[in-house]
């Protein structure tokens, strides 16, 4: 009875579960990319140029970059770490909302919807990831990391917190219309303030009192340090990403237990 | 044998709280088709999505043992209008783990349309979605049916190759059914039940069921 849940049935139902998410998952690569001329490849073409425009502006101020030799080197280690945050952060926020009229077949849940939506996103991201390598190493521009195991573990805690906060979003848009919004703005602001274009050392000290508790920051400064021989941050707070993201995720979770009865799917 | 167990469905509006089902025990039988009666508004097609899983009780469990249950038929919003036909029995075909070939093979042999399967949803009127809908149900094998309201699409020529189909269907699966029109009832369901003040009533044949609906819409104001 209530309670009593076998190992068996307990497989079985993430058999499922997996297959569903899958066909999420192909459906929404359809939805997202398959209609457009380019499809897939704007998808990993867009860091690429985002980076060569922010490389392109520097390079006309003509100041030197922060840290090492290129631009073009330093926003590939801001704009992809910040990007494996924002990506799963904002794509699975609109999952549950977007995908209502689609859960009339019952074995589709909500959360599946939110699944499909992360995975996808992180798999692009390491796909873009790859794409402005290749490019970079095509056009000699400095690109292998000084400690690829913390590089690596820096992309990790920020895709994390970009799930945990995608799980939360979803949920939390269910209830409030506006969410979508409010969370745009914070994006808007994260995208000024995570570290991208700087340094956190280059900024005033009392502002950092406040600024080194943004998660976000702390991913970029975890990637710098792997990435830049000799580049050690005395802001770091190593488990913040990782924390943050944990700890959205579970809060969605526990809300989405809570109300899921409440909440009508139609 | 799906099982109803101490189940409560409430929904909140702006005038007040709506009860669907207020603690309600009852077992719906296997082998025997069910017509669901029930005044406008009484819950009958949440009771239809309860039955399906896709919408949860506020309180009790429901237990379907195993029964493979259909999505609440007549209803097509399942289909992602930006997708093609094709690709929305692809993307059903996947969660229901059924071949994709077969599917389509029947489907495009059943609803009749054409090249449009390849064609966005949204491209489609509503008949053809209809068709699409109906088509894609009839391609998968369920145990019970669930069937809200259908209307009859498309031509005379139409409706008789839908009812051959629904009538061949019922030889090894059952239909739970809602509809206002009481021969469509009488044709497909042997019992019945009448859905009120948030209780459900079994009758042993749907003639009673539609007896006690009759009186109930003549207390009616």
């Amino acid at each position: 009875m209530a309670g009593s849940i076998s190992g068996a049935e307990l497989k079985r139902g993430f058999a499922l579960q997996s297959r569903i998410v899958g066909a999420l998952i192909l459906r929404e690569m359809r939805t997202r990319f398959g209609e457009r001329q380019f499809g897939y490849a704007w998808a990993l073409l867009e860091p690429l140029v985002q980076i060569g425009i922010l490389s392109g502006m520097f390079f006309l101020t003509g100041a030197r970059p922060p840290l090492g030799g290129s631009y073009e080197t330093f926003f590939l280690t801001g704009f992809i770490t910040f990007a494996f945050f924002r990506g799963p952060a904002t794509q699975a926020a609109q999952s549950i909302t977007a995908n209502r009229a689609l859960l009339s077949f019952p074995p589709v849940r909500n959360i599946d919807t939110v699944w499909a939506r992360i995975i996808l996103e992180v798999v692009t991201n390491i796909a873009a990831l790859g794409f402005v390598v290749l490019i970079f190493v095509f056009l000699e521009i400095q690109v292998a990391p000084n400690d690829p195991l913390r590089v690596t573990y820096g992309l990790l805690s920020m895709t994390v917190l970009g799930a945990g906060f995608g799980i939360f979003n979803a949920i939390i848009a269910t209830f409030f219309k506006s969410w979508m919004m409010l969370w745009g703005w914070f994006m808007r602001v994260q995208y000024f303030t995570t570290g991208i274009f700087f340094i956190p050392e280059k900024l005033p000290p009392f502002a950092l009192e406040y600024m080194k508790w943004n998660p976000s920051m702390q991913g970029v400064i975890i990637v710098r340090e792997g990435f830049y021989n000799g580049y050690k941050s005395a802001l770091l707070i190593e488990s913040l990403p990782f924390v943050v993201g944990l700890s959205f995720a579970l809060l969605g979770l526990v809300i989405e237990r809570l109300y899921r009865r409440r909440v009508s799917r139609l | 044998m799906i099982r109803f167990e101490n189940v409560t469905k409430r929904y909140r509006l702006k005038a007040g709280v709506k009860t669907i089902l207020e603690n309600a025990s009852f077992e719906i039988p296997r082998g025997r088709s069910l017509g669901v009666l029930g005044v406008n508004g009484a819950g009958k097609s949440t009771l239809l999505r309860l039955v399906s899983g896709s919408e949860l009780p506020d309180r009790g469990r429901i237990t379907r043992n195993g029964v493979s249950i259909s999505w609440p038929l007549g209803f097509s919003g399942s289909f992602h209008g930006s997708l093609s036909g094709r690709d929305n029995l692809k993307f059903a075909c996947r969660v229901y783990s059924r071949d994709v070939e077969a599917v389509t093979d029947f489907v495009q042999s059943f609803a009749e349309l054409g090249a449009h399967l390849d064609e966005p949803v949204n491209t489609y009127s509503s008949g053809m979605k209809a068709r699409l809908a109906f088509g894609l149900s009839m391609a998968f094998n369920f145990d019970v049916y669930l069937v809200d309201e259908i209307t009859a699409v498309g031509d005379a020529r139409f409706k008789a190759k839908c009812a051959a189909v629904f009538t061949n269907k019922l030889e090894k699966s059952d239909i739970i059914m809602v509809s206002h029109s009481m021969a469509t009832l009488a044709q497909y369901c042997s019992v019945g039940c009448v859905l009120r003040d948030g209780k459900l009533e079994f009758y042993d044949s749907i003639d009673d069921a539609i007896a006690v609906y009759n009186s109930l819409m003549k207390d009616q104001p």
